[in-house]
């Protein structure tokens, strides 16, 4: 039996001149989960990536990686994957040679034979659509050889059918990859993900579903 | 190869606005073309085009991270080469 990886984030805490945005945060996913995180907006669920990814420094925090306490960025973007909310790929690339530069060529053909991507092979990033584009960055960042992966709002702007090709995406990583996604679809969060927490007031805690997220305020009904 | 690639990638993105500085300051230094195209490189070419990437395509930095470069690893990469081409450009005029 092959045991999970497993990221921890522990005792994470961040604050912004007097406000507390994260309070002693702990998050646990190993591969094979698809964490769900909701949160109304201004909670730091982005704060919160950013910090686990490296990007933003922390006032408190331990990041973890089969027991081993990643430090610097160049540590932790080895192991851990980031779509950010802002899209991020060089625009001077077609999506051919963003491809090639981005995955092992073993990978490539199997990557490309895909019925939203094949129209748009020798369209330049920058000439994309806002959902293919989104597609493409959530499609590239599963398929890169890191153990887990932060989605930061993977369904904002895209259309039904591409909500659903993510879905299955993410769906079908999650078998050797964990997942961390956050999004205000709390529909599609809810049908995609397999665990859930909930922040709010700076605190992180761990929700069974739909109904703690009206319990504690998240949802109305 | 891979990451030396994308090293690559990274620096042609920097690279058109820091030909045109280097090449605009030089058509102003007279027979001084040569060494002044290769000091402004050196210095002002890489101050202007980090600046540049940083105020308007910041967030590609996110990209290279995900391929397992940092920033700090491109910013440092585009600096040394700008150096060691504008000395090149220096050394050939004076030579």
């Amino acid at each position: 039996m092959i045991l999970p990886d497993v990221l921890e984030v522990d005792s994470l805490a961040k604050r912004y001149a007097e406000r507390v945005i994260l309070s002693d945060v702990y998050l646990k996913c190993q591969t094979g989960d698809i964490v769900g995180l909701f949160g109304r907006n201004g909670t730091g669920k982005s704060t919160l990536m950013k910090i686990v990814f490296g990007m933003e420094k922390a006032d408190n925090k331990f990041v973890r990686v089969n027991d081993k306490v990643l430090l610097s960025q160049s540590q932790l973007i080895k192991e851990i994957s980031y779509l950010s909310q802002d899209s991020f790929l060089p625009n001077n690339l077609t999506v051919l040679e963003l491809v090639n530069l981005t995955l092992n060529s073993k990978k490539v053909d199997s990557f490309l034979d895909d019925a939203i991507l094949t129209p748009f092979l020798s369209t330049k990033v920058n000439s994309l659509s806002g959902g293919e584009l989104r597609y493409l960055e959530i499609k590239l960042l599963l398929n890169l050889p890191s153990k887990f992966v932060l989605l930061d709002e993977p369904f904002n702007g895209i259309s039904p059918i591409i909500v659903q090709a993510v879905t299955e995406l993410i769906r079908s990583h999650s078998k050797s990859k964990g997942i961390i996604l956050t999004d205000h679809d709390y529909h599609s969060v809810l049908d995609v993900a397999n665990r859930y927490y909930l922040l709010s007031d700076g605190y992180l805690r761990a929700i069974s579903g739909r109904n703690d997220l009206v319990r504690l305020g998240y949802l109305n009904r | 190869m891979r990451k030396l690639k994308l090293f690559s990638v990274f620096y042609k993105s920097t690279l058109s606005l820091s030909l045109t500085f280097a090449a605009l300051l030089a058509a102003m230094g007279g027979r001084l073309f040569i060494t002044v195209f290769g000091i402004a490189f050196m210095t002002g070419s890489w101050i202007l085009s980090l600046y540049y990437k940083e105020q308007t395509r910041k967030n590609e930095y996110v990209y290279y991270q995900n391929m397992g470069i940092t920033k700090s690893a491109l910013v440092i990469f585009s600096i040394l080469l700008n150096v060691l081409i504008g000395s090149f450009f220096i050394l050939y005029d004076l030579a």
